[in-house]
């Protein structure tokens, strides 16, 4: 009985581990065919924004499935596949492969509103000082100045509590302005770590809707996402933030937060419009692609995905131009503010 | 996920606790509790992530009380690891699993001069995964997490071999299940600490009620003890576990595991 015991458990081991993938389905083929598949389904599935930019997916992957077969290269592959995402003009929509990056670029022929930060250094900073994630001075006896030029930490996400020390070497200025021109964003955490030295409440400051089946329409209920006051030194005099089209993705979540609070004033440009939290997957052949999952909306529940969030002032600089007059907007506001 | 695992640890203590208190004044040694350490084979697929299998070994550490009536059996087991997991794209995804269950036997047979005893029963088991997949170099990481906590038939069969000594081969298999498995499940890796905030919300508010139609599984176990002291045995526990769930995005693990336990018998 026991060697009939032991051999039946044998049997059953050496079934059981060489059937993990009956269990768990074979791994897809790494053909061109089915590399494009896999990706045009996930998009089909998970991509968000279709009915908010009118886009008919099925009918975009049907005309480039006809340009994928099993002679097609990975060079080919690679065309094809770019090519079709670009359709989607999202700045969270990338593909990375051996053979190069794609990410749509339109982004880059937007007036640029943000002079090199060099002159802004020489004509107009006083006292600069620089951290790791943040440049900071005055602007004159009244008006602080912080640079931020991304919220990317690389996972090392105390460097934005920095913002304390800065805020205490800013603690005598009557106002701030907070400069994300060109800020591409990053993890939604540090922007939120920033904000929450700039407000005095806990805020409801923005709405996430997830897709959650490959049908049209199908998302999740709109979950709150909140930001808190935190951290040592708190600023509660009046804030302006500097935008531009090329503020994007957590650069956009920071001025949501920001928004929250009566003191905060946006002047410059349109930001870009790329708020879907993206996340990264993989195919067959080793290829990564990048896709936002959610629809981000505002504490009002308007949505600015491929149109950017306005500015409270719109002001530009033309691009020839050797004065920063967003910049100068900014002092010239809050001077008025702090006189009042 | 760890305050979740405290929290179901919290719970099973108690279980054991309340078994254990009336047991503990009699004289015959009706109670074990080992403790072990192991290693595990694992595959996994998760299509929320991934249409890649990843697949490695896992350090695996067990802890298991036994309360041996005459006409019954608890056993109470509690298992954990961690591994880094990698797919034939050469990406890598880190697990991190936890497997606690319960379960009650009763008597049924007695065959081979009451040597091989049969008990058959119920068992109440909680697995839960939380997977960070290395996809992307950087902060883009991203991670997807699934818990589900099972009813299941369980069957138990000990063959004695001297009079401590004997062989133990356990058999469950899922007939119900309780599955917490958002549709976004898959999140950027900065905003998981939301998940690990409020585990409870989601067990009551999230999850789904599943049969065998969406969540399949089967856990087969075999342990050999030796006594080697009074109150001191050797456990080698072996066992091959797999659970597959559909939707709302198709995952599933098979876990091929060996264990070496020392157990303490009161």
């Amino acid at each position: 009985m026991k060697k009939c015991l032991i051999a039946i458990l044998f049997l059953t081991s050496l079934f059981l581990c060489s059937c993990s993938e009956n269990i768990l389905g074979p791994d897809p083929a790494n053909t061109p065919e089915s590399n494009f598949e896999i990706l045009a389904s996930d998009f089909q599935n998970v991509y968000p924004f279709f009915e908010k930019k009118g886009i008919n997916w099925d009918s975009l992957t049907y005309v480039y499935r006809k340009e994928v077969n099993s002679k097609t290269t990975e060079k080919e592959l690679y065309g094809v596949i770019s090519n079709l995402i670009s359709n989607l003009k999202d700045g969270h929509v990338r593909l990375d492969s051996p053979l190069g990056q794609f990410h749509y670029e339109e982004y880059f022929r937007y007036s640029h509103n943000f002079p090199d930060f060099g002159m802004i250094q020489a004509n107009y900073l006083k006292d600069t000082k620089a951290s790791l994630k943040f440049v900071y001075g005055r602007l004159n006896d009244q008006i602080g100045y912080i640079y931020i030029p991304v919220f990317e930490s690389n996972q090392n996400e105390e460097s934005f509590k920095e913002i304390d020390n800065v805020l205490k070497t800013l603690k005598d200025m009557k106002a701030i302005v907070i400069d994300i021109r060109d800020n591409y964003g990053g993890e939604i955490e540090n922007a939120k770590t920033v904000a929450s030295r700039f407000i005095d409440s806990r805020n409801l400051y923005v709405y996430s809707r997830w897709k959650i089946s490959s049908k049209k329409g199908d998302f999740s209920d709109f979950s709150p996402e909140y930001i808190e006051p935190a951290g040592e030194s708190v600023f509660r005099k009046p804030v302006v933030i500097l935008s531009n089209r090329k503020c994007y993705s957590s650069a956009e979540h920071f001025i949501f937060a920001m928004k929250t609070s009566s003191n905060v004033t946006v002047i410059g440009d349109t930001t870009g419009g790329v708020m879907g939290i993206p996340v990264y997957r993989e195919l067959p052949n080793g290829w990564k692609y990048m896709l936002p999952r959610s629809i981000q909306y505002d504490k009002n529940k308007v949505c600015y995905e491929g149109k950017g969030i306005p500015p409270d002032i719109t002001v530009s600089n033309s691009d020839n131009s050797v004065r920063d007059l967003i910049l100068e907007k900014a002092i010239d506001f809050l001077t008025r503010k702090i006189s009042l | 996920m760890i305050k979740s695992f405290l929290a179901l640890l919290q719970v099973f203590v108690l279980i054991l606790i309340m078994m254990s208190i009336p047991l503990l004044g009699q004289n015959t040694k009706k109670n074990n509790i080992s403790l072990g350490l192991g290693r595990q084979l694992l595959y996994i697929r998760d299509m929320a992530a991934s249409p890649m299998m990843y697949s490695g070994y896992q350090d695996l550490f067990q802890i298991n009380y036994c309360y041996s009536g005459s006409t019954n059996r608890h056993i109470l087991d509690v298992s954990a690891g961690r591994s880094l997991l990698g797919a034939s794209t050469k990406n890598t995804m880190t697990l991190d699993y936890i497997n606690l269950s319960y379960s009650y036997y009763h008597f049924v047979t007695s065959l081979i001069d009451e040597k091989l005893r049969i008990f058959a029963g119920l068992g109440l088991n909680h697995i839960s995964s939380e997977k960070q997949f290395n996809i992307a170099e950087g902060f883009m990481n991203i991670g997807s997490f699934d818990e589900a906590t099972n009813l299941n038939l369980s069957f138990l069969s000990e063959l004695k071999i001297a009079s401590e000594d004997k062989i133990t081969l356990g058999i469950h298999s899922p007939f119900i299940a309780y599955i917490l498995r958002p549709n976004y499940s898959l999140f950027p890796r900065d905003n998981i600490s939301k998940y690990e905030d409020a585990p409870i919300r989601y067990y009551f508010g999230e999850g789904k009620f599943a049969s065998v139609s969406n969540f399949s599984g089967l856990n087969l176990w075999l342990s050999y003890d030796k006594t080697l002291f009074q109150s001191i045995a050797l456990r080698v526990n072996y066992s091959l576990m797999y659970y597959k769930i559909k939707k709302p995005t198709q995952t599933g693990l098979v876990a091929n595991s060996l264990n070496l336990n020392l157990v303490y018998l009161f």
